[in-house]
């Protein structure tokens, strides 16, 4: 196994920017790593081996010229939901396998722009939603990585990759990046086009990113939206609210560690305070629920109605579920999303950010069928708040807790630096170990 | 009307069952059953929040453009 796998992205662009290392040794590397272990965690749909060292190859001989980019030979995984060109975008979906995309998505092309090198295609749930992947958790086998992301969270999670593209329509990338010991971001709703990703629920859908380290997520972020204060450091110890609704519904391991984490956070100087939501948490995660049961159903009724022995079992029944829910109550729905919002938004006067475990448990067996709990995720797809998990614990069977802290709508960059300020006092887990 | 006119989760799942009995028929309205019972519970909760008349319009419905 290479170090250069093993050790934070942003360490690595460094010592490639002065030259120390080639980009064409770091995705060797990686590929190496895939070669490993790919075969029994069945992260990855393609992997494009030839193009990869082969972009690795130009952007190195343009460094030898003096030309360096901001994210030189970083390289990626995309979720099998959004483009790259040349490479079929499948989702999970055998009649879509010959769908070879034309172009990239924009994401996938600013990355390119920026010297990243995508490495292929990680597998999704079905269009994102429910039916799982072939995916497992590096941590345990036997265990689900959580989704729709599952590729993308146990391919950075098993060091195979430094960074993967995810999406989140309810907890899509911060929960398979908390269960795979990962960082997953979900920044502000629309922070980046959607063009070229395939859509599951409009309003609700987010592009995310998966990475090892916070500061890695800041390095990515800021990158793509030119915005070098997300990888500023932290000016002063910051005020966190922690909710007290969520560690109340967690598994007895995660509600201990949240505990913990708290204790650690107010040692290191953060003001730390417990409250309750201004509303019903059971109100917002059904105004969440209804609105993307709706929008499902409308993104797919047209292909369900031509192709329904092709999908598994999820997206039909949501379809016919969220086909008969009366307009009227969606319509209010909507309304609720907008009054509870500014609710939340009325918390950051006071706090710089929130906390809650990231999710209610560690990862389930996958033979329960399920991708896990989307309670602790969805309430911040609902209202576009950015949210980024930690993953800052290991529950007693040796699997990942995540730490999730939410900031203010439009605020990213500040919330990534107060989470690299927690990545440093809290520390992250090792990575798993393979057999 | 007011919050207490609205219809409770029992009253819901019976109008979700009928339409889909009437829509999918009995087999696919059972196998729904489950998603039904769900969307009940939601919709229940969502009809009963207190919401004044015209307080706030529909925020991010889908009009909103992409950032970049």
């Amino acid at each position: 196994m290479s170090e250069l796998t093993q050790r934070p992205a942003m360490d690595t662009v460094a010592r490639i920017q002065q030259r120390q290392v080639s980009a064409h040794e770091w995705v060797s590397a990686c590929l190496d790593q895939i070669d490993q272990i790919e075969p029994w965690l069945h992260a990855w749909v393609h992997v494009d081996r030839a193009a990869a060292l082969r972009a690795a190859g130009v952007l190195d001989e343009r460094s030898a010229r003096g030309a360096v980019l901001p994210l030189q030979g970083l390289p990626f995984g995309v979720k099998d939901i959004i483009d790259v060109e040349g490479l079929p975008t499948e989702a999970g979906f055998s009649p879509y396998r010959e769908r070879v995309a034309r172009r990239d998505a924009p994401i996938v092309a600013k990355l390119r722009a920026l010297g990243a090198i995508p490495l292929g295609k990680t597998h999704t749930t079905q269009f994102a939603f429910s039916d799982p992947a072939p995916t497992v958790n590096p941590y345990d086998p036997d265990h689900t990585p959580g989704g729709s992301s599952s590729g993308s969270g146990a391919a950075v999670g098993a060091r195979t990759v430094p960074l993967a593209l995810g999406t989140q329509t309810a907890g899509s990338v911060l929960r398979p990046a908390a269960y795979c010991g990962a960082v997953g971001l979900k920044p502000t709703f629309n922070w980046f086009t959607r063009a070229g990703v395939l859509p599951l629920a409009w309003s609700l859908d987010h592009l995310g990113l998966i990475t090892q380290t916070a500061r890695d997520a800041a390095l990515v972020y800021g990158a793509l939206v030119d915005d070098p204060s997300a990888t500023a450091t932290q000016p002063a110890p910051p005020r966190i609210a922690v909710i007290d609704e969520f560690g109340e519904r967690s598994e007895p391991e995660v509600a201990a560690h949240q505990h913990d984490v708290r204790a650690r956070l107010s040692d290191a100087g953060a003001e730390v305070v417990n409250i309750r939501l201004p509303f019903d948490l059971d109100l917002l995660l059904a105004v969440h629920h209804l609105i993307m049961q709706v929008e499902v159903a409308e993104v797919h009724r047209a292909q369900v109605a031509e192709m329904r022995d092709a999908y598994g079992p999820a997206i039909p029944s949501e379809v016919d579920s969220g086909a008969l829910i009366p307009a009227i109550y969606d319509q209010k729905a909507r309304r609720l999303r907008g009054v509870l919002g500014r609710q939340v938004d009325a918390l950051f006067d006071t706090y710089d950010a929130l906390l809650l475990p990231t999710a209610s448990n560690v990862a389930p067996p996958r033979v329960l069928g399920s991708t896990g709990d989307r309670t602790f995720q969805s309430p911040w797809s609902l209202l576009g708040t950015p949210a980024i998990t930690l993953p800052t614990g290991v529950g007693a069977h040796g699997l990942p807790i995540g730490t999730q802290l939410i900031g203010r709508r439009g605020a990213d960059a500040a919330l990534l630096r107060l989470a690299a300020w927690a990545e440093t006092t809290l520390g992250l887990i090792a990575p798993p170990v393979f057999g | 009307m007011s919050p207490e006119s609205e219809p409770s989760v029992e009253a819901f799942a019976r109008l979700l069952r009928r339409a889909a009995e009437e829509r999918y028929g009995p087999e696919r309205a059972e196998a729904l059953a489950g998603r039904l019972q769900n969307s009940a519970r939601w919709l229940a909760l969502i009809a009963a929040a207190p919401l004044e008349f015209a307080e706030d319009p529909p925020d991010r419905s889908g009009l909103d453009g992409d950032l970049r």
